[in-house]
């Protein structure tokens, strides 16, 4: 999939899309029909969710839980394109193994390693990190944000359009 | 409105050909009431070059734009070799509004007819009554559909007689086989009320024994009446939204059409090219693959194939000639966005060079230059564009590169 993308990218089409996107109306005049590459565009990406979603079905295992496609999922997805880089395949790939990764590996072995440390002192275990999860995303996001707006790995064109409209 | 014109005679330029390449005539475009041009007359030779020379801002970009399809004129027409620049309507356009229509018209049809109701009935109530899924079980489902004919449902256990769309249960029985004689009886009453008066059968024979509460048909004359008028109203309502669909889908397909006739795009098939005052290139795209995607597109242009086979080779060495020729090869892979403005407006005239086009248009090329710049850029439109390529260049001025075209036309102020 991932090097499905790569050479669309690299493709006639690819280049055709960046241009409809930068300049609608020089691409115009160079015989490039917005419509038509706008839906291509557009039905490629829907093309690749739904196979996404034929996979994440297949891992969940129902349909049914409304709450697997819930808002929190949604927001998380968006945060894991921001914080890896807009526009960038290896970008997205550090962001989601970031945000993911951190979700299931480190939150549960840093709650269990907590919670042996509170029970030898308070007898209970009083906090957790699990419930401040969302509260870390958050203030990744916003350091990120902050301190590397275009995010961790951004490709070079995104970088360029950032530096233009700085400018 | 007049023009004054001083041609130069000019010792590259290809002469005299029967039609002008370019011709506008009595072209006229305004902008909030006011005409920015008023019915100009112009007629521009294959091979030639012209100069636009206007001192005002908006007369020349307007010119350009109405030639090349951003702008729509008020009247008068342009003309390509003799053609207009407009979209014609061809089999595909045809074809395409034709199954637009269609498309529309079935997806109201469905509509009308109801297509949840149709799926419960051709494919969930054949797996409650466990009948095997065949193409024939399909079909005669369907069609029972559109007939309205009454149908067997199961519900925990009971069988139920019900109308075609499941809506209302006419029986119950516990008994398959008696569930199913039952529904055979009725719609038999239904089809004989259906096909007119007079055939009408007595409700009595069809109930066999009278003294059997369960044997009776349970149907009163109102409900014969609405069953029977069941298949009349559903074929009525899916033809007649698929008509309107279809009249829709044609209508709005053909709307489409017509606004997108005289566009950018279809100028630019046409083989007119041309650049902004205001370089406006693909700013986060390399200097290279600014010329590459027009290149692309430029071939795109001249084949007749949807999606043509492009030599990869060949465009990469295309692009890098055309760079090459506008003195860029050191910013190759810098991005658009970074250079300077007269490297940028090198660029615009690369990207209108790299369409292969018929006709370049260049919107003030030495707007925004120094005398040393502007002497540069008229030298590149000398070396790529004279005598081969037809070039009309509006300007503020009689500037260097005015001074290199054949002709000038002044567009004297309002």
């Amino acid at each position: 999939m991932v090097l499905l993308v790569r050479v669309l990218e690299k493709s006639a089409l690819g280049r055709a899309w960046i241009a409809v996107r930068e300049e609608p109306l020089a691409a115009a005049t160079i015989g490039i029909s917005a419509t038509k590459v706008r839906l291509s565009a557009f039905t490629i990406a829907a093309a690749i969710a739904g196979l996404a979603g034929c996979l994440s079905v297949a891992s969940i295992g129902t349909t049914g839980d409304p709450n697997a496609f819930g808002f929190n999922r949604s927001v998380a997805i968006l945060c894991a394109v921001i914080i890896g880089g807009l526009g960038s395949i290896p970008g997205t790939l550090v962001g989601v193994t970031i945000l993911f990764g951190f979700d299931i590996v480190v939150i549960p072995s840093v709650d269990s390693w907590m919670q042996r440390i509170q029970g030898q002192v308070f007898d209970v275990s009083l906090f957790t990190l699990g419930s401040w999860r969302l509260a870390l995303v958050g203030i990744a996001l916003i350091v990120v944000m902050r301190f590397r707006p275009i995010g961790l790995i951004p490709s070079r064109r995104f970088a360029a359009e950032f530096q233009e409209s700085k400018q | 409105m007049t023009h004054r014109e001083n041609t130069k005679v000019s010792e590259g330029a290809v002469l005299s050909p029967d039609i002008p390449l370019l011709s506008i005539d009595r072209l006229t475009v305004q902008s909030g009431g006011i005409p920015l041009i008023d019915e100009l007359e112009l007629d521009v030779s294959a091979g030639s070059s012209v100069a636009i020379i206007d001192s005002g801002r908006g007369s020349k970009a307007a010119l350009l734009d109405a030639i090349c399809g951003l702008r729509s004129a008020s009247s008068g027409s342009v003309r390509l070799d003799g053609r207009r620049l407009k979209q014609g309507f061809s089999a595909k356009t045809f074809w395409g509004v034709l199954f637009t229509g269609i498309l529309v018209g079935l997806l109201c049809a469905a509509a009308a007819v109801d297509i949840d109701r149709l799926w419960l009935a051709v494919v969930k109530r054949g797996l409650v009554v466990d009948e095997p899924f065949t193409p024939a079980n399909f079909g005669r489902r369907l069609r029972s559909y559109f007939r309205a004919e009454l149908a067997i449902d199961r519900l925990a256990g009971n069988w139920r007689i019900v109308t075609a769309d499941g809506r209302e249960v006419l029986a119950v029985r516990r008994d398959l086989s008696e569930a199913r004689e039952l529904r055979n009886q009725m719609q038999a009453a239904v089809t004989a009320r259906r096909t007119g008066p007079g055939v009408v059968p007595d409700i009595t024979d069809l109930v066999g024994d009278a003294n059997e509460p369960q044997r009776e048909l349970l149907l009163d004359e109102t409900t014969l009446d609405r069953l029977a008028a069941g298949k009349r109203r559903i074929r009525f309502r899916g033809w007649s939204a698929f008509i309107c669909g279809l009249f829709l889908g044609v209508g709005m397909s053909l709307a489409i059409w017509q606004r997108g006739r005289r566009s950018p795009e279809v100028a630019a098939r046409a083989g007119v090219a041309r650049t902004f005052r205001s370089p406006r290139n693909f700013p986060a795209m390399t200097v290279f693959e600014n010329i590459l995607v027009t290149v692309e597109q430029g071939i795109h242009r001249q084949s007749s194939a949807w999606w043509p086979h492009i030599n990869k080779a060949n465009r990469i060495e295309r692009t890098e000639e055309l760079i090459r020729s506008v003195g860029l090869i050191d910013q190759s892979f810098s991005f658009a966005s970074d250079l300077t403005r007269y490297e940028q407006r090198c660029l615009g005239i690369a990207r209108g060079l790299a369409m292969d086009p018929r006709i370049l248009l260049i919107d003030e090329p030495a707007d925004g230059m120094n005398t040393q710049q502007q002497h540069a850029l008229a030298g590149i439109l000398k070396d790529v564009c004279k005598g081969v390529l037809t070039l009309v260049v509006t300007s503020a001025g009689n500037d260097p590169v005015a001074l290199i075209c054949d002709r000038t036309v002044h567009l004297s102020p309002h």
